[in-house]
């Protein structure tokens, strides 16, 4: 699967076009995330965007230009099985869970199964434990988390978004990673930046059979 | 209903450009600079357009195809097939055998090669109309011939089957969007967009839910699973809909209008603008009947009444179509990537 970054090569910078989905259940606060990170508001009577669900966010770490799209995924039960028509072709995945409820954390691990399963090792992974400013009511522990997150090749951050806290490390710290994945993607391919003739065919949203596969099957119901 | 998803082909084919040998077959190895051939063919094929621009690349195939340039150049090029059909029966040009044989699409880049700087520039410049007007420059010819011969070429194929001349189109679409270096990516969008649009909406007849296929029988079948489901209400799907709230509604009604015009549409492109325009709607209908922004649950649910109230007319066709043959760029990045995406989940919900 070609879905490591779309780049294309513009003179000496590169831009980069990232597509991460942002998965969890209802009412672990994903969208107040995304709001705080792309409009830095929260609950906020001024917030003009009407939607929450494609944002969008450009980016420039280190010189290179990064364009981020967020999607957000339906997190209700009733829409479980329609995730893969979403996280398909993804960079990176945000996996929102909410620490003072033990049962959005179970839901994340499922997610994890799943992405991993689908994706492969491709794909970016965040677990991230919001609502950190409810520590008193915590029910899922830091150590039990974190563990958890490093045995499945998954990074893990606690955030607020009521009160602002790691979600821009959180997406710098993600965006540094899909770049990282790029390029070795396309070293893999031999298109790096030094073969800036080989990389004129740079743009690739290529997918291959097995995972049409088993998208479809999936929604087979 | 379980056959339906199934069926849906989600294989978004985009760029894919691992060809490693040389495409001669010489056994060295190619390069995408040289349109994936080895240095030496590359020449070679090079060197045989210099002499033949118009029908390099085409010469060794089967089918008989006589061209007069000069005439090409004033077609209109709404009538293409028409006129090409035409132009088999004129005589004198030098080569009035050039034959090919089911034309595998990127087996011209020497004719496409040729195409210059400013003439590329020239044709991603304004709106579809103002790329006709490109498309007659004299040194934009190449282009035009490969387009025409590419849609007749489809048209006249009958044994493939529609997945196979979608892929054929993408195949095209990339060996096109080749042709412009990398710090053109916008250019090189626009012109992609540009040529969908031409080609499709020739090509639509042959490859959208041709008459007495499977696929008629499908939508008809989804059909009538969605105006049995007319019983459905907002409160049922959870939105926060409610009668009393009329610009909500009216702005949903909008919405069903726009899903209804996807059908009247010819180019892919135009039918993912209705689906984005009708979501926009819908973001509209949600933010005046609840505070906050619309998540992916708020506006999937809608998303999903909004296509029970519409019930589109082959609505499956219309998907297939649409994923089979637009740029598949637009399918899966943007907010147009994912409107769409959001439209083919609901249809998927609805199946269930």
């Amino acid at each position: 699967m070609a879905a490591g970054g779309a780049a294309a090569a513009a003179g000496a910078s590169r831009t980069y076009s990232f597509k991460v989905v942002l998965l969890g259940e209802g009412c672990v606060g994903k969208t107040s995330l995304v709001l705080r990170y792309c409009e830095n508001k929260f609950n906020d009577k001024h917030i003009t965007t009407l939607q929450a669900s494609f944002l969008t966010k450009k980016l420039n770490i280190g010189g290179k230009r990064v364009n981020l799209a967020i999607w957000d995924t339906a997190g209700q039960e009733r829409f479980h099985a329609l995730g893969p028509i979403y996280y398909r072709d993804s960079n990176g995945a945000i996996l929102v869970y909410d620490i003072t409820d033990e049962d959005s954390f179970q839901k994340v691990k499922n997610w994890v199964k799943e992405l991993r399963k689908m994706l492969g090792n491709e794909i970016c992974l965040c677990i991230v434990g919001n609502k950190v400013d409810l520590e008193k009511e915590r029910h899922v522990s830091i150590q039990e988390a974190e563990a958890y997150a490093e045995s499945v090749g998954a990074k893990h951050y606690h955030t607020s978004a009521k009160q602002n806290k790691g979600i821009e490390e959180l997406f710098l710290d993600l965006c540094k990673r899909m770049i990282e994945t790029a390029q070795v993607d396309e070293r893999a391919k031999g298109n790096g930046p030094s073969q800036s003739g080989a990389a004129r065919r740079g743009v690739q949203i290529v997918d291959d059979e097995p995972q049409a596969q088993s998208v479809g099957g999936c929604c087979s119901g | 209903m379980s056959y339906i998803p199934c069926d849906i082909d989600f294989n978004f084919k985009g760029f894919s450009f691992h060809q490693e040998k040389c495409r001669k077959g010489c056994g060295f190895y190619g390069n995408p600079i040289w349109h994936g051939y080895c240095s030496r063919c590359w020449i070679q094929q090079r060197q045989k357009s210099q002499t033949h621009p118009l029908t390099d690349g085409f010469r060794h195939h089967t089918a008989i195809l006589k061209v007069k340039p000069e005439q090409r150049r004033n077609e209109d090029l709404w009538k293409i097939p028409d006129t090409a059909r035409n132009v088999t029966s004129n005589d004198g040009f030098p080569h009035s055998h050039i034959t090919y044989r089911s034309l595998p699409v990127a087996d011209s880049p020497g004719s496409l090669s040729l195409l210059t700087f400013p003439c590329l520039h020239a044709l991603a410049q304004g709106d579809f109309s103002d790329f006709l007007k490109a498309l007659r420059r004299p040194d934009a010819q190449n282009l035009m011939t490969h387009c025409t011969r590419f849609i007749q070429k489809l048209q006249d194929t009958e044994i493939l089957t529609l997945d196979d001349k979608g892929e054929q189109v993408q195949e095209f679409y990339s060996t096109i969007g080749s042709l412009y270096p990398d710090h053109m990516t916008e250019e090189r969008e626009k012109l992609l967009n540009n040529i969908e649009k031409l080609v499709m909406t020739r090509l639509y007849k042959s490859v959208f839910c041709l008459d007495g296929s499977q696929d008629e029988q499908k939508d008809l079948c989804f059909q009538a699973q969605i105006r049995s489901l007319v019983w459905v209400t907002p409160k049922m799907l959870q939105l926060s809909l409610h009668e009393s709230n009329k610009e909500a509604n009216d702005l949903v009604l909008s919405a069903v209008t726009t899903l209804v015009e996807i059908d009247s549409k010819r180019a892919p492109q135009d039918k993912l603008a209705c689906v984005s325009k009708a979501s926009n709607f819908i973001f509209k209908a949600i933010s005046v009947s609840k505070i906050e922004p619309a998540t992916a649950d708020d506006f999937l649910s809608y998303l999903i009444f909004t296509i029970l109230k519409a019930n589109p007319p082959r609505l499956l066709s219309n998907i297939q179509y649409i994923t089979r043959f637009c740029n598949p760029k637009r399918l899966v990045s943007g907010k147009d990537g994912y409107c769409f995406t959001s439209f083919v989940s609901s249809f998927v919900f609805i199946n269930f």
